[in-house]
């Protein structure tokens, strides 16, 4: 991006092939991750073992398009993961009014969840991970008190079939972690509101002069964050034909995580969906490969801890 | 969006109010306790039990108030939150209330053994409970053994599958003491029955990390035939995927806990089978033996050289179970 402004012809070369690599990095990383696990273990590429991968990272998947968001902004969302409980609570609470309204009334609750976030964080102008750290704390206690530290169970078939159901050879979570990827990709790259979330994290100051609705652009951000959290909990609860209060802690976490190794920047301005596909699927692919190969459970988080400093790295070259 | 704001405030003061009356109630009776012991001389009982967000233990707090309400004991309950220093707090708590005795269930050993002693500087007598601490002194511990525990849930499963077969671990969190007692139990099991050889040794921490864990545990080994859960959630998640890749008449899963949810699943024919600790039943005999302490008989039972009020626990199966027989 600093190119432009360059006019020595020797650092325009350096820079671009640094510029190279900060771009494809991550795919060549990927690329290379994924072929020595085809070569480690033999059951790796076999087909069901791809769509498990698939699947396994859908719930991680979709919270981190939301992520991708917030933190190309500049702000961030440490709540996705309790509000991921929540909204699958109150699926399975109120699965006897029927799959339609079930699903719209766990999709709403994390859309309020995620508007009261946005309004504290602008109008309350206090920083997005205080805000979202206390409600964090909040919609666990919530969660935890309505369901009296109990898992619930899901009975309704249409709401299960959401998660173990086909389209085809291809799970239907998987179609709709898809589908979320690439209307996330259409907002973030594609319309007015992805270039004003770019313009935030780049400086909110500029983006004030320049006329930007500054807040009602953020609290569409956590908005969406919410939103995603909430179909994240959707799917894992009927993966797992129960709600847990205690579902999803960490994950936001996994999320940040999946969107830094997408080359996405925590001080806001930087960042693609694309990045943060391949950061969700690299992600997956370490956890998945680790137990084909039995891998010791201590070496595990050992392994995982240096892959993602080592695509952090080669991504942030610059 | 004004409107939109209001509603929101209005609906966060709601909640707010709500959250406050419960803990403002809660309290109350708290500080009702200590006023009641001195007039009638009931006793008062203080207990934290490590973390309130387990249905394990959701369980166990309810034996501990239906034993409590029957011997006419005040119960000052703390929840742990599964954090060392909260529980540390929660037990000086209880020394500055003088309550008549604690109940501690332990997050983890070492730390809490600060906690242990200043109640024993204070006078006041300890009962651990579930989990141990490795220092201070303590009247006895109260619970199942983890060890015998994990050896009968082993035991069961190897005895299924006729002695010989390839099966699957998955443990529960790495390092904490009840994962390594498990282990120990297994351990004994295996040695029984050499012809069990483990092919995967996984360990998750949630039923959807379990399921993913045995979903790649199929892809690597398709031809197992148990899976050895090291607790209810864990071996409900491998349930999960073993039925989802439409294995469920060829691979056998057991856990251990007697969670509601695993209790199902095993009347289903979901699980095998699953070590039932009795949570009630547990929670019960903490405040019994709380009483005894209290009315000075001495505790001589032993158990893994330990002075230890020993739970018992059994082994619950079900349909599937019966299939093979």
């Amino acid at each position: 991006m600093n190119v432009v402004k360059m006019n020595n012809v020797e650092i325009q070369k350096k820079i671009s092939f640094t510029d190279f690599l900060s771009k494809y990095g991550l795919i060549v990383g990927f690329i290379i991750l994924f072929v020595v696990m085809a070569f480690l273990s033999p059951v790796f590429l076999t087909k069901v073992n791809l769509i498990n991968i698939l699947r396994q990272v859908a719930v991680n998947g979709i919270i981190s398009v939301g992520m991708t968001f917030a933190i190309i902004s500049a702000g961030i969302d440490l709540s996705v993961g309790a509000v991921l409980a929540f909204s699958g609570l109150i699926m399975v609470m109120t699965q006897g009014q029927g799959a339609v309204v079930a699903l719209l009334a766990a999709l709403l609750s994390g859309v309020l969840w995620g508007f009261v976030n946005g309004m504290f964080i602008t109008k309350g102008k206090v920083q997005p991970f205080v805000v979202t750290m206390a409600s964090m704390t909040l919609v666990q206690g919530v969660t935890l008190m309505v369901s009296g530290g109990h898992p619930i169970t899901l009975k309704n078939p249409t709401l299960l079939r959401l998660g173990s159901d086909y389209l085809g050879p291809i799970p239907i979570l998987v179609v709709v972690f898809a589908i979320v990827i690439i209307l996330g990709w259409v907002l973030l790259s594609k319309t007015s509101f992805g270039r004003y979330t770019y313009a935030i994290g780049t400086s909110e100051s500029a983006s004030k002069l320049a006329g930007i609705k500054i807040d009602r652009i953020k609290i569409l951000i956590y908005t969406l964050c919410g939103a995603m959290a909430a179909l994240a909990g959707v799917i894992l609860t009927s993966r797992l034909s129960s709600a847990s209060p205690i579902a999803g802690a960490g994950y936001e976490l996994d999320a940040i995580a999946a969107v830094a190794i997408g080359g996405a920047s925590l001080a806001g301005g930087e960042g693609k969906m694309v990045g943060t596909l391949f950061g969700v699927l690299i992600v997956g692919v370490i956890t998945n490969g680790l137990v084909l190969l039995d891998v010791n459970v201590y070496i595990q988080q050992i392994i995982k801890g240096i892959i993602i400093l080592v695509a952090v790295l080669i991504g942030n070259r610059k | 969006m004004m409107k939109k704001l209001f509603k929101s405030l209005v609906c966060s003061v709601a909640l707010v109010t709500g959250l406050v009356g419960c803990s403002s109630a809660s309290n109350s009776s708290g500080s009702g306790n200590s006023d009641s012991t001195s007039k009638d001389k009931q006793l008062v009982v203080g207990v934290t039990l490590s973390q309130m967000s387990d249905p394990f233990f959701v369980n166990v707090k309810q034996g501990i108030f239906d034993q409590a309400k029957k011997d006419n004991v005040k119960v000052v309950f703390a929840d742990g939150q599964a954090n060392t220093a909260t529980q540390l707090s929660q037990v000086e708590d209880f020394v500055s209330k003088q309550v008549d005795l604690i109940v501690l269930n332990p997050t983890e050993a070492d730390p809490l053994v600060p906690a242990v002693k200043e109640a024993n500087n204070a006078g006041i007598p300890v009962i651990t409970f579930d989990r141990w601490v490795t220092g201070g002194k303590t009247v006895t511990h109260v619970g199942a053994s983890a060890i015998e525990i994990g050896a009968q849930a082993g035991e069961a499963l190897f005895e299924y599958l006729g002695g010989k077969g390839k099966i699957a671990v998955i443990e529960h969190i790495p390092g904490a003491s009840t994962t390594i007692d498990r282990t120990k139990g297994l351990d004994e099991a295996l040695k029984k029955y050499p012809g069990i050889k483990v092919v995967a040794r996984q360990s998750a921490t949630s039923r959807a990390e379990a399921m993913s864990v045995m979903e790649n545990i199929l892809t690597a080994n398709p031809d197992i035939d148990g899976v050895y859960a090291y607790n209810d959630d864990n071996a409900l998640g491998a349930s999960d995927a073993i039925i989802a890749a439409k294995k469920q008449d060829k691979i056998v899963v057991t856990g251990v806990g007697g969670t509601a949810p695993a209790l199902d699943a095993v009347k289903q024919g979901k699980l095998l089978a699953t070590v039932d600790i009795l949570p009630l039943e547990e929670g019960k005999l903490a405040i019994k033996t709380a009483v005894d302490v209290l009315k000075g008989k001495k505790i001589t039972e032993q158990h893994e050289g330990r002075t230890w009020v020993l739970q018992q626990s059994k082994v619950v199966n079900g349909p599937q179970w019966d299939k093979k027989k």
